[in-house]
């Protein structure tokens, strides 16, 4: 079944394997928690094989899938309502802090609204344009939740570092 | 900011058990096709017991029409053939019947096997005019008016017009033996509607009645139409009330008459609905 649907050129497995570190990072960044993350990362790729939308190339693909996930996310918040603490994600060690120059860890504390844009322009390299488009808003308004999301990582890293 | 990366996040690797069960995906999908099939031989169940209890009713369900007719619903049911068996057990004698206002309303009496019964519910005509009544063979009709009429429409009682033109009964019914000839009063209050589509060869005003003769083991005395000729009643007179007078004469009509009791069945041509119904002796 899966070597008859062609995603991008692409067959399923090909798909999953290329792109199933992209989508389980936008899951854990998203909802730091890796049962949670686990549920949303299927539920994308189960998406994926139902409704087997036509792609122009690889990049279209690729955003499809962030899109998805970060959809898939926010769905699954809106409707577990969970709130999970501070304290919970230093025990589940999700990201460690082993390296003083990575800055993941203070990333996953920002708010969900900056953490999205930062990890798309920091850890998926996307630009503004196309950051806009991935989440449907306009260039502007990513740019200023680009802006206040890297002064909410400063002050939580320098916090945290002065500590 | 640059002299920080976020490669915890950037390389962050899928378990190797989550792409296992992404990977299984596409096996899922095949079991959930299942359970459109079963939706499909649930409705396809559905609809064939429809279609075979449709069947089934359209198959056995008009040999019930009588008893609908008898109702007087208007049913029209020209073609079939009957016997007095598969219906008396369902034909309750009805003094009236109520008929929807778009029809007309039909009140008649039924008679019963008993003569007294009979000409209790059944009016006897002028002399001249052969009576339906049944009566022994070995008395003469009597122009016996019946005591009570249960069938007679109380709004309209009947006129006791005499038919202008009496019709004589026949000259090879002389003998003292001669079987009686039945006469049936029938009141209609209400004029015909159009005649229905099945009949459109026949076009009067007058109504047509044909008379059914069952023999004993209630079996249709004479040819198997219905509606032959040889059963069709006359109409001797039609008073302004629209109701009419039919004598019928079997011997007349060469229907193989012989001795023993035989009950009759008036029918309307147009609406099918039976009219009157009775017995006689021979």
């Amino acid at each position: 079944m899966s070597a008859q649907r062609s995603y991008a050129g692409l067959s399923y497995d090909e798909v999953l394997h290329k792109y199933a570190d992209t989508v389980a990072g936008v899951c854990v960044a998203r909802l730091q928690n890796q049962a949670d993350a686990e549920d949303c990362f299927q539920n994308t790729f189960i998406k994926l094989f139902q409704k087997s939308p036509d792609f122009r190339d690889e990049n279209h693909l690729k955003a499809w899938l962030i899109r998805v996930a970060i959809n898939e996310c926010r769905d699954y918040v809106d409707k577990n309502r969970r709130v999970i603490s501070l304290d919970a994600i230093d025990r589940e060690h999700i990201i460690s802090r082993d390296d003083e120059r990575d800055a993941s860890w203070a990333l996953m504390r920002t708010r969900p609204k900056y953490r999205e844009v930062l990890y798309l322009y920091y850890c998926q390299r996307y630009k503004v344009d196309e950051i806009a488009r991935i989440l449907g808003k306009k260039p502007n308004t990513v740019k200023t939740l680009l802006k206040r999301g890297r002064e909410e990582l400063r002050r939580i890293y320098g916090g945290d570092a002065n500590e | 900011m640059n002299k920080l990366n976020f490669d915890s996040l950037s390389r962050y690797k899928a378990p190797d058990e989550w792409i296992k069960k992404a990977a299984a995906i596409p096996e899922a999908p095949r079991k959930k096709r299942i359970v459109p099939l079963y939706r499909f031989a649930a409705v396809a169940g559905i609809v064939l017991v429809s279609t075979i209890g449709l069947v089934i009713f359209l198959t056995f369900g008009n040999g019930k029409a009588p008893v609908i007719s008898h109702g007087g619903t208007g049913a029209t049911d020209y073609g079939h053939s009957e016997t007095i068996g598969e219906t008396t057990d369902t034909l309750a004698p009805a003094e009236t019947i109520a008929v929807p206002s778009t029809n007309p309303v039909i009140r008649y009496a039924e008679a019963t096997e008993p003569t007294a019964t009979i000409t209790q519910t059944i009016e006897t005509q002028n002399p001249s005019v052969a009576p339906i009544t049944s009566q022994k063979a070995t008395e003469k009709p009597s122009p016996t008016v019946p005591s009570t009429e249960r069938a007679i429409t109380p709004t309209d009682p009947p006129k006791e017009t005499r038919p202008p033109k009496p019709t004589a009964p026949p000259p090879t019914a002389a003998p003292p033996t001669d079987p009686p000839l039945t006469d049936c009063r029938i009141t209609v209050t209400t004029g015909y509607p159009s005649p229905a589509g099945e009949v459109p060869s026949i076009e009067t005003d007058e109504p047509i009645v044909f008379c059914r003769m069952y023999d004993a083991s209630g079996d249709l005395v004479g040819c198997s139409s219905l509606f032959a000729e040889e059963k069709r009643a006359t109409v001797v007179t039609i008073n302004p009330d629209d109701s009419f007078v039919v004598t019928y004469d079997p011997l007349e009509k060469g229907l193989p008459i012989t001795r023993g009791r035989y009950t009759y069945v008036m029918v309307d041509y147009f609406l099918g609905t039976e009219l009157c119904r009775g017995t006689v002796e021979y």
